[in-house]
């Protein structure tokens, strides 16, 4: 089966960021999860931009609330990302600062 | 001495002819229309309800040898027969009036057109005509002859019924004014003859009153016989109330009935026109009131006037004072000997309550005790045959290969359960079985024997090539089961890889098939007899048709379609409207429109079944998709579901909220409703309507395995947030999640949160 998403993860300063793209769902977010989490040595801050995501439910956004108790988190979600308006219903944006662009994030450190 | 003797002898005499006078033309008058009620009315009443059940016997017996062959329905035919010329002849002995007598005559004439139809379809039957048989049964020209019987017959019912009730006041009036003048002349006496007048006025009295006490008792008795008609117990209540108030000439008549909470609750009651109907329905058994004080100590109260009962419960005087009844009686009310509720009764005039009073109102209450009793009972029974029936239906089963739901729905008039059953199953060659059969006759009996078929067909299916051999395999079966007989299946085999089915009717209206586009047709081609008529007949052969992906395959037994006064034709046409109006739906949404469009505005008389069947398809308007339970369905379910939108051509945005509503019911059915490691499949269901889309995602979890299913996460609320309306639907058969997206004109802008 192709790869229904893609990720990587590099650098920048002190703070790991997370390209994900594609969909997130029940099949592969264990694969994702467990990636994010070790991610730049699993602890120290970290950008994740959903900017690319095609397709996330509530299994991917409880990830994110997971994630965001181990590690420092940022999302970068553009206005007009597909799941911008499923990200908002979750109440996620009050544990985890939400930026429209990489740009911000890094700056607001 | 002897001489003031003689002038008082000359004065009763004077006295008693004066009472004669005026009395003797009342008391002719009471004595006919006694008469007259005795010799006449009572019994044309009595013959006219034999005259119709000896009819109805007939039909039914001759419908039944007509639907089965057998000759065992030919014996109520007889004896119906037999019956109703005996009731027909004591009718015309009677001394009817013209009008009565004329139509009596026309229902005569109408059984006898009946009567001679009917006989030669009996012969036609016999000689092995069995087509023109079934037209007369099943077409309606022989249901119709028969209701202009039955037309006529209640006509003249009414007409006798009528003339009852007018003798019956005339009764009442000139026995009134038999007191009234005896009571003057007593009067006028009363001053030259003391001794005649207590002598008249004590024998006399006593007559009408005795006369009164024996009409009020047999009202009592009228009442009993009808309590004992009704179903359930609230019928019983408000028919008792109904008919307890003129019987006791009282003005309010009200039943209530304990309930938990200690409570009372009004469950029935009458008013005269001088009153209006109770402020409240409920009523503390703690609280100091009257029927409260009766439920405890379980003994009736009389209270002549209300100034009486207002001293003894002061808090409610000024209640009882807006109120304006006078007397007022209070009787605990038994089932089986349990106390259940308590008889109000109120008379707009004071009451001396005498021992007569009494016991009228002990003995109305005491009958409506037991006619409660008698309700409750068949209540548990009914409850249990249908708990029963709903056990030997088993759970809706997910058959692999495509999708299908199904409706029991049990009469809501009558208490009986009814026969109908389904079956469906998943056979090893990969095709689908699908069954739907109707047991003859109602009742425990009736549901065992269904269960009983309903293993049958599951034991022989996997051995039987064909509807055919399956028909020949349950036939067999059958024919040691006494209760089969008769018994009405339709058997369809789908064969989803080759788009073909292959099925059979034995006595059971034909199944319908929807295509893809819409077009209704009914599966007529293998129309045959019922299970266990008779075995030395050659093999039934089922017929095969077409069946495009995504086409819709529609079963379901007479309960559906049949009505009283209508021929099938009819209803079958109603439920092929139904179907081309809400085709496209998905199937739990279509089965409620067709199941409510079936019953518009008339109550099911009968229980009726209702089994849709539809093949995956990914069409224009239709998306259906049988999906195994597990992690990657979600991607792919996703994957098609771009497929079947892309025509659409929504905006990106539009496109990923209805994907992602439609995956967290997905994911739901995934996670939660299925046991790790279980073989469960889920169905995923989309059409495109008028509005929007309406997306369905069914499964079969039970919903008390999972408590939190839906608390935990955030899929509800995004699901909510996405769509325009959002239905989570729990039944027996699983769950059902209903998405509905209104398709936006280009102009408005997608609003963003």
């Amino acid at each position: 089966m192709n790869p229904s998403f893609s990720l990587d993860v590099s650098r920048s300063g002190e703070v790991s960021v997370a390209r994900l793209a594609g969909d997130v769902d029940l099949a592969n977010v264990g694969e994702i999860e467990a990636r994010l989490a070790d991610g730049a040595g699993g602890t120290g801050a970290m950008v994740i931009d959903l900017g690319r995501v095609s397709y996330m439910d509530s299994t991917g956004f409880g990830m994110l609330e997971r994630l965001s108790a181990m590690r420092p988190l940022q999302v970068v979600l553009p206005p007009g990302a597909l799941v911008h308006r499923a990200f908002a219903v979750t109440g996620l944006a009050q544990l985890v600062p939400v930026f429209d662009t990489l740009e911000d994030a890094l700056k607001a450190r | 001495m002897k001489r003031r003797l003689t002038l008082l002898t000359a004065g009763y005499f004077v006295v008693i002819a004066i009472i004669l006078v005026a009395v003797l033309p009342f008391v002719v008058g009471v004595l006919h229309v006694a008469t007259t009620l005795e010799h006449q009315l009572g019994p044309a009443n009595s013959f006219a309800q034999r005259y119709l059940g000896a009819a109805v016997d007939q039909e039914t017996g001759e419908r039944g040898y007509l639907i089965t062959r057998q000759e065992r329905f030919l014996d109520p035919y007889v004896t119906g027969n037999r019956n109703a010329s005996t009731a027909y002849a004591a009718l015309q002995r009677l001394q009817l009036q013209p009008n009565e007598r004329a139509a009596l005559e026309r229902a005569r004439k109408d059984l006898a057109a009946w009567n001679q139809q009917a006989t030669l379809e009996i012969a036609a039957t016999r000689a092995g005509d069995f087509k023109g048989a079934q037209a007369f049964v099943s077409v309606g020209s022989g249901r119709q002859l028969f209701e202009a019987f039955r037309a006529d017959q209640a006509r003249f019912a009414a007409l006798v019924q009528s003339r009852l009730a007018h003798e019956r006041a005339l009764l009442r009036r000139n026995a009134s004014l038999s007191i009234a003048a005896l009571l003057a002349a007593s009067a006028i006496a009363g001053a030259s003859a003391l001794l005649v007048r207590r002598w008249a006025r004590g024998s006399t009295e006593r007559e009408e009153t005795h006369f009164l006490e024996q009409l009020a008792f047999a009202e009592l008795h009228r009442m009993t016989a009808s309590l004992a008609e009704r179903r359930g117990a609230d019928d019983v209540a408000n028919a008792a109330v109904e008919q307890a108030a003129p019987l006791l000439g009282a003005d309010i008549v009200r039943i209530w009935v304990r309930e938990p909470g200690e409570r009372l609750r009004l469950v029935a009651e009458h008013t005269s026109a001088y009153f209006a109907k109770a402020d409240l329905t409920a009523l503390s058994l703690e609280d100091a009131n009257p029927a409260s004080d009766v439920w405890r100590d379980r003994r009736p109260r009389f209270y002549p006037r209300r100034d009486d009962v207002g001293a003894e419960y002061p808090a409610w005087a000024a209640w009882w004072e807006k109120q304006g009844a006078e007397g007022f009686a209070l009787l605990p009310l038994r089932a089986d000997d349990e106390p259940f509720g308590v008889l109000l009764v109120w008379y707009r005039t004071p009451q001396d309550f005498g021992e007569h009073q009494r016991t009228l109102l002990e003995l109305t209450a005491d009958n409506i005790g037991a006619a409660f009793s008698r309700a409750r009972t068949r209540e548990r029974e009914h409850d249990a045959a249908l708990k029963l029936q709903e056990s030997l239906l088993g759970p809706a089963m997910f058959v692999d290969g495509a999708g299908h739901t199904l409706r029991y729905l049990p009469a809501e008039t009558g208490f009986h359960v009814g026969g109908d059953w389904f079956n469906t199953q998943r056979l090893a060659d990969g095709r689908i079985l699908l069954a739907v059969g109707d047991v003859v006759g109602r009742g425990i009996d009736a549901a065992t024997t269904m269960g009983q078929l309903r293993s049958g067909v599951s034991a022989c299916a996997p051995r039987c090539v064909s509807p055919s051999d399956l028909l020949d395999c349950i036939d067999e079966f059958s024919r040691d089961l006494p209760g089969a007989h008769g018994t009405t299946v339709a058997l369809a085999y789908v064969d989803v890889n080759n788009e073909r089915v292959e099925y059979l009717c034995a006595g059971h209206p034909p199944p319908l098939l929807v295509d893809p586009e819409g077009h209704v047709r009914l599966l007529d081609g293998a129309l045959t007899w019922p299970l266990g008529i008779d075995d030395a007949r050659p093999t039934r052969l089922g017929a095969t048709t077409k069946l495009p992906a995504g086409s819709l395959l529609v079963f379901y037994s007479d309960g559906l379609v049949e009505r009283r006064r209508e021929p099938l034709d009819v209803g079958i046409d109603r439920l092929v409207t139904a179907l081309e109006q809400h085709w496209y739906l998905p199937l739990e949404l279509l089965c409620d429109r067709v199941v409510r469009d079936a019953f518009e505005g008339s109550k099911r008389e009968d229980d009726a079944a209702l089994l849709v069947l539809r093949t995956p398809v990914l069409s224009r308007r239709l998306f259906l998709m049988k999906v195994q339970a597990q992690r990657d369905a979600i991607r792919r379910v996703r994957t098609q579901m771009r497929e079947w939108l892309a025509p659409l051509e929504l905006s990106t945005t539009e496109e990923a909220a209805i994907l992602i509503a439609v995956g967290e019911a997905c994911t739901n059915a995934v996670e939660h409703a299925y046991a790790a490691g279980t073989r469960a499949l889920f169905r995923v269901e989309a059409s495109l309507t008028d509005d929007g889309v309406i997306c369905c995602v069914s499964d079969a979890g039970a919903w008390k395995d999972n408590p939190d299913r839906f608390a935990r996460g955030n899929g509800i609320a995004i699901m909510r947030e996405l769509m325009d309306d959002v239905a989570i639907e729990l039944g027996p058969g699983g769950t059902t999640v209903t998405l509905r997206y209104n398709l936006r004109m280009s102009d408005e802008p997608v609003v963003l949160a």
